[in-house]
């Protein structure tokens, strides 16, 4: 079946895998993973069944490769994490929530296919609070210590909640709306909440 | 429709039966994949008695919406949370009625993220019928705190629920029953709500 039968860039300069991830994200997105057909990926890509089967497998390896590509993502805000305050914290915290924000289509193919129980966002979902966790562990821990756990949980839940009814009450306009002044605000507050009180932080100088 | 007016009179059994069987299969497979003929097979009927009753599939997902929309307020839903014994309580009582409601928040999500207006601005009403109650529930603080407490007790319950409900699929109901999860909710409630930070009105300190 491997046949020379693909370059990764099209003799149009378009990248093949790419292109097919991103129609595949917003007919998952709009009409949902079951009811999306390989076929109408394909066509929306303007590429050929072939490449698709041949690049992911089937529809189920075209979701997973999805996810992991945001999973990557998603990843890399967590470094080195250097606060004062809890406000700054707090803004390190958000930071990292709206990074998920900036793929819409894929946010609300996220919250759809959970709702509908699909196992490979729930996986997907479990294995991006763990990642959050890991991030944040450094920071919560020196302020919080053993408590640390628990001010994450916190966190995970609260903010995902934020964005899953951001996304199901404002659809395509999520983004704009979560990053508004006011909203961004009300979110802060949220996570100011969940950390220690603040004047019981120590101040780390340097 | 002639029918819709027949729906918010007569309380038949079998109309019963069939919103019921409705709710089950809507909110497993979807209102798009669920066809009438197996709702009449669930219940027992004919698809013509099923139609009788409700005329299309669309009037029976309208009856589910009006119907909720008529449910009463349990009177513990009203008292006023000042403590965090009084917040553990309060956050129980609605994982518990969770277990009930699940099906019909998963279907209505669901709906409100694949375009239905109708689930939208059902939903969108419930949020803030639940919201309006808790701010009363929060009387004993000033109205900003009572609003502040009343956006981090929504946010951070139905976060857990959500994720739960992705998590655990079908098997949700019988998580709710865990101890060692409904112990983790609380915990998560009360690190994101945190009211013993907050004065009530009377002025009497912490």
């Amino acid at each position: 079946m491997s046949e020379p039968l693909v370059q990764r860039r099209l003799p149009d300069g378009r990248d093949a895998r790419q292109e097919l991830l991103l129609a595949a994200r917003d007919l998952f997105a709009s009409r949902g993973f079951h009811r999306t057909s390989v076929r109408a990926i394909a066509d929306r890509a303007d590429l050929s069944n072939s490449l698709l089967y041949y690049y992911f497998g089937n529809k189920q390896g075209l979701l997973e490769a999805l996810l992991i590509d945001k999973g990557i993502a998603a990843e890399t805000p967590a470094g080195s994490w250097s606060f004062r305050e809890a406000w700054l914290l707090s803004e390190q915290l958000l930071d990292f929530f709206y990074t998920w924000l900036s793929d819409r289509e894929l946010v609300r193919l996220i919250v759809q296919e959970a709702f509908s129980g699909n196992t490979t966002v729930s996986a997907f979902l479990k294995r991006s609070s763990d990642s959050y966790l890991r991030a944040v562990r450094p920071a919560l821990e020196s302020i919080a210590g053993d408590e640390w756990g628990e001010i994450g949980d916190a966190l995970v839940f609260t903010l995902t909640a934020a964005l899953w009814d951001g996304v199901i009450r404002h659809g395509r306009g999520v983004q704009a709306i979560l990053e508004s002044a006011p909203e961004r605000e009300r979110l802060r507050r949220l996570v100011l909440l969940i950390l220690p009180d603040t004047t019981r932080i120590p101040v780390h100088g340097t | 429709m002639a029918r819709e007016s027949q729906v918010n009179g007569g309380d038949s059994p079998t109309r019963e039966r069939i919103l019921a069987a409705a709710l089950d299969l809507f909110g497993t497979h979807g209102f798009q994949a669920t066809p009438i003929r197996e709702i009449a097979r669930v219940v027992g009927i004919t698809d013509a008695a099923v139609l009788h009753h409700f005329g299309s599939k669309r009037a029976i997902l309208n009856a589910l919406w009006t119907q909720s929309g008529r449910r009463q307020l349990d009177p513990r839903q009203l008292t006023q949370i000042c403590t965090q014994e009084e917040l553990a309580a309060a956050a129980l009582d609605v994982l518990d009625s969770s277990r009930e409601n699940f099906q019909f928040s998963r279907l209505l999500t669901h709906q409100a993220l694949s375009g239905d207006e109708q689930a939208s601005a059902s939903r969108t009403a419930a949020r803030e019928r639940w919201r309006a109650v808790l701010r009363r529930r929060f009387a004993s603080f000033s109205a900003e705190d009572a609003a502040v407490l009343a956006d981090a007790f929504a946010t951070s319950v139905s976060g857990f629920m959500w994720l739960a409900q992705a998590e655990h699929g079908s098997c949700y109901a019988e998580m709710v029953d865990d101890p060692g999860f409904r112990a983790r909710f609380v915990a998560v409630v009360l690190r994101s709500c945190p009211i013993e930070r907050f004065s009530p009105l009377d002025g009497q300190a912490e």
